[in-house]
């Protein structure tokens, strides 16, 4: 059950429709769908998402609102998606109760619905990491990174995204692509990420990873990067889609995103992911508003320090009470119950973070 | 004796260890392939330790691959990061920020930064600006007067909206501003960013500000607090991690809102002292398309009226009004990209002007939000946007007037302050800015938005 306004300009109506309906995942954001086509599927795939009962979007409905083209879109890839605008309806509060009302029904309907039996193949899990100190590639990347190896031999896919995060590691991952061409186009777009990044920033050398990075003792972003491909294992990359692009290819399957935490996790929910396995270094507690994020901790201080926002604690690898295959194996099975409805500490703690990506320049 | 196990080694060709706990200077260490080495200084857990010696320019490997230049020697046992290593990515940003700063040197200096452009006319061709002072004296320019007192909590990246969030509900007179910026940004976008939030902090209708962050972000509180502390603001700070949590993070905010007097006040301008305050002008692009002279009438009515008109445009409109101070108007492309790059964006440099003009017109970003944060963080008490849409839009910490400039919007109620509808429009909201300044509510008090918007074009990390 989900309320998105087109634009920024109707940020507002969702926000109102929020405090009459706590329980519905309505969310806010600051992008124009004009600015490019790729925003505009982010945004229609997200009202896509396998996990979507039912959405609302929330428009003013003037000549230059992209409310309608933005529904089309969604519909398209079989978004159960409706309209409803400020200008049809007559008014502010007429809006706001119009969309309350239509929610709280569709609410009721969803809650009917029951959970059946699926395969393991249809899990798409999303990977992604926040807050990365230089354990994450010593433990919970690695970790998530077998436990993607796993379920891809049980016939599931993986999503690795955060191409700006894999500047300095293309070439192993290149090596790893099933055809020439995939290879060609996740190295290009990777190259391209960087070429944008080295014309917009300052100074590359002190601005590619982040204060908290440093601190957790991370000097370079060719470092952080091999302790960000750990997430994707070991098998083939078999395809490489553009931001929020969907694989008809099952496998391990690149992304192209940018290496911001809340707009990737939308790419990754929009790009059909139905779990995601986020691994933090400092403790980020961000989740996708629409699929499960669960989080990994790199180390025992974080998950202790923040228990609330972490579902498991890979820094038991370092401490030698576990391995990293011996954490896998927990993690699948924790991949399986949060797909079977577990909650994650995301989901308890209600965090529906969303943003949508920046395009890049060449893109 | 053997040493406990204190640092990994990940591949056999790297050259530098990782610490798996923080180590002493002195200490012996051990790694459960039995190397050894003395540590020669404090290096915390998760660094990196030399394994052997590295000459300036020689390769760190981690993970078997290169990871960065030594720029120093770095001994045996030596603590490696950012004070002895450099990225290899990164070099040619560096020759590149060089030649910056060098115009005569290299081709990429053909188009220099972009200047701002400063017209010292008003729409009548009257001198005006900053300097010469329109209308009667502003306020000693340290702290302009408020038009309304409020506590802002914002946050200083996305990942810590949801702390914000969660105290908004209880706390209707509170100002919450979330946004979706401060993680990995760089460049422009990293100094927008700060100078934006920075500005709405320390603006005049702001009693009090809390920022609130995760701990890991570009655009960390601390150095917030400290932009919004150098505008003359008050700040207090949370973080989530260094708060151990978000229940954590949401307790201290709410002790630190009950200090905090989070009361709104309103009706703090007498009579005598609105026409010392500015205020701001939006229009949407239907409103522009449709009636530029409405646009124009407003702007005249408020600079006759003496008071400071603070206008922000999407980059192809503003070159197009007549103002005291235009920054970015002229053929400043979208994006404001030059051929070599990104170099400026005129809201920065508006941001940065002292004394801060009393009259500006700035190329804000495209969309319209964007352009009403320009106009507030540029000081704007009381904002105007011409709306030609139906959109309700409104800033929590300028109160603004939705103005009607098509009659079909005219019924929508509880969204138009002034309809387009009879005489004299432009003197109705002249009036209505009055009224708003010395305290009367405005329809947006209902729908003004917590989520701003802050100009954004490049990728984080």
């Amino acid at each position: 059950m989900v309320v998105v306004p087109s634009s920024p300009a109707a940020n507002s109506l969702v926000d109102s429709v929020a405090a009459l309906c706590p329980s519905a995942v309505c969310v806010t954001h600051a992008r124009d769908v004009d600015d490019a086509r790729l925003v505009m599927n982010v945004l229609a795939g997200f009202l896509a998402s396998p996990n979507v009962s039912k959405a609302y979007l929330c428009g003013v409905g003037h000549e230059d609102d992209p409310v309608e083209r933005i529904a089309d879109a969604a519909a398209r890839l079989g978004a159960p998606v409706e309209v409803v605008t400020l200008l049809g309806e007559g008014g502010y509060e007429r809006t706001v109760n119009r969309v309350a009302t239509l929610t709280d029904a569709s609410l009721r309907a969803a809650g009917a619905e029951i959970r059946t039996p699926a395969d393991p193949s249809e899990l798409v899990l999303g990977t992604a990491c926040g807050g990365s100190d230089a354990l994450s590639g010593l433990t919970a990347n690695p970790v998530v990174g077998e436990c993607v190896d796993k379920l891809i031999a049980l016939g599931g896919s993986a999503i690795l995204a955060e191409l700006t995060e894999l500047i300095g590691a293309e070439d192993q991952l290149a090596a790893r692509a099933v055809s020439l061409a995939v290879g060609r186009a996740l190295t290009e777009a990777i190259r391209s990420w960087e070429t944008f990044a080295l014309e917009f920033g300052d100074d590359l050398s002190q601005e590619n990873i982040t204060p908290g990075n440093i601190r957790g003792g991370i000097t370079t972003i060719e470092e952080k990067s091999l302790g960000c491909v750990r997430k994707a294992g070991t098998t083939p990359v078999c395809d490489f889609v553009g931001c929020g692009g969907i694989s008809t290819k099952r496998g391990l399957i690149v992304m192209d995103t940018d290496g911001d935490d809340v707009s990737e996790l939308i790419a990754l929910t929009a790009g059909g992911a139905n779990v995601i396995a986020f691994t933090t270094g400092r403790g980020t507690p961000a989740g996708s508003p629409l699929v499960p994020t669960i989080k990994i901790a790199s180390n025992s201080q974080t998950a202790r320090r923040m228990p609330g926002i972490t579902d498991m604690d890979a820094g038991a690898v370092m401490s030698g009470n576990e391995t990293i295959a011996s954490m896998a194996d927990r993690l699948l099975d924790l991949v399986f119950d949060v797909a079977n409805g577990r909650m994650t500490a995301a989901e308890r703690n209600g965090q529906r973070d969303f943003a949508l990506p920046v395009v890049r320049a060449s893109a | 004796m053997s040493a406990p196990v204190s640092f990994v080694v990940l591949d056999r060709l790297d050259s530098v260890g990782v610490c798996i706990r923080g180590v002493q200077s002195g200490d012996e260490l051990a790694t459960p392939e039995g190397l050894s080495l003395i540590a020669t200084r404090f290096i915390p857990r998760g660094h990196k330790i030399a394994l052997r010696k590295h000459s300036p320019g020689e390769a760190v490997v981690k993970y078997g691959a290169t990871i960065g230049l030594a720029t120093v020697t770095i001994e045996r046992g030596d603590h490696v990061h950012t004070h002895n290593m450099i990225t290899v990515r990164g070099r040619d940003a560096q020759r590149y920020t060089r030649s910056d700063n060098q115009p005569e040197s290299g081709a990429r200096s053909t188009t220099g930064p972009l200047d701002p452009q400063v017209a010292i006319t008003d729409g009548a061709n009257r001198p005006c600006g900053s300097q010469h002072g329109l209308g009667s004296a502003k306020c000693d320019g340290k702290r302009p007067l408020p038009v309304r007192r409020n506590t802002v909590v914002m946050s200083s990246v996305s990942c810590a909206n949801v702390v914000c969030d969660r105290v908004a509900h209880d706390r209707p007179d509170l100002v919450v501003i979330t946004h979706q910026n401060g993680c990995g940004q760089i460049g422009i976008d990293a100094r927008m960013t700060r100078e934006v939030l920075a500005a709405l902090g320390s603006h005049p209708n702001v009693l009090s500000c809390v920022v609130v962050g995760l701990g890991c972000e570009t655009n960390s509180v601390d150095d917030l607090a400290a932009s919004i502390r150098r505008r003359g603001g008050e700040c207090e700070t949370i973080g989530i991690q260094r708060a151990g949590g978000l229940k954590e993070a949401v307790e201290r905010l709410e002790a630190v809102l009950t200090r905090l007097e989070t009361r709104a006040e309103r009706g703090l301008v007498s009579r005598a002292a609105v026409p010392n305050i500015s205020v701001g002008v939006v229009a949407d692009d239907i409103a522009r398309r449709r009636s530029s002279a409405a646009l124009a009438a407003v702007l005249s009515a408020l600079s006759v009226a003496g008071m400071g008109v603070i206008h922000a445009a999407p980059p192809e409109s503003s070159r197009r009004v007549p103002f005291p101070e235009v920054i970015g108007g002229s053929g400043v492309p979208s994006h404001w990209s030059t051929p070599t790059g990104f170099r400026d964006a005129p809201l920065l440099s508006a941001l940065a002007m002292t004394p801060k003009p009393k009259s500006v017109s700035v190329t804000a970003g495209c969309l319209l939000d964007e352009q009403l944060t320009a106009v507030v963080a540029l000081g704007a008490h009381v904002v105007v946007y011409l709306n030609g849409t139906g959109s309700p839009l409104g800033s929590r910490i300028a109160p603004t007037l939705n103005a009607s400039v098509d009659a079909r919007l005219d019924a929508l109620e509880d969204v138009i302050d002034i309809p387009w509808s009879g005489v004299d429009w432009a003197g109705r909201i002249l009036q209505a800015v009055r009224r708003t300044a010395e305290g009367a509510p405005t329809k947006c008090d209902r729908f003004a938005s917590r989520e701003i918007g802050i100009p954004r074009l490049g990728p984080s990390y």
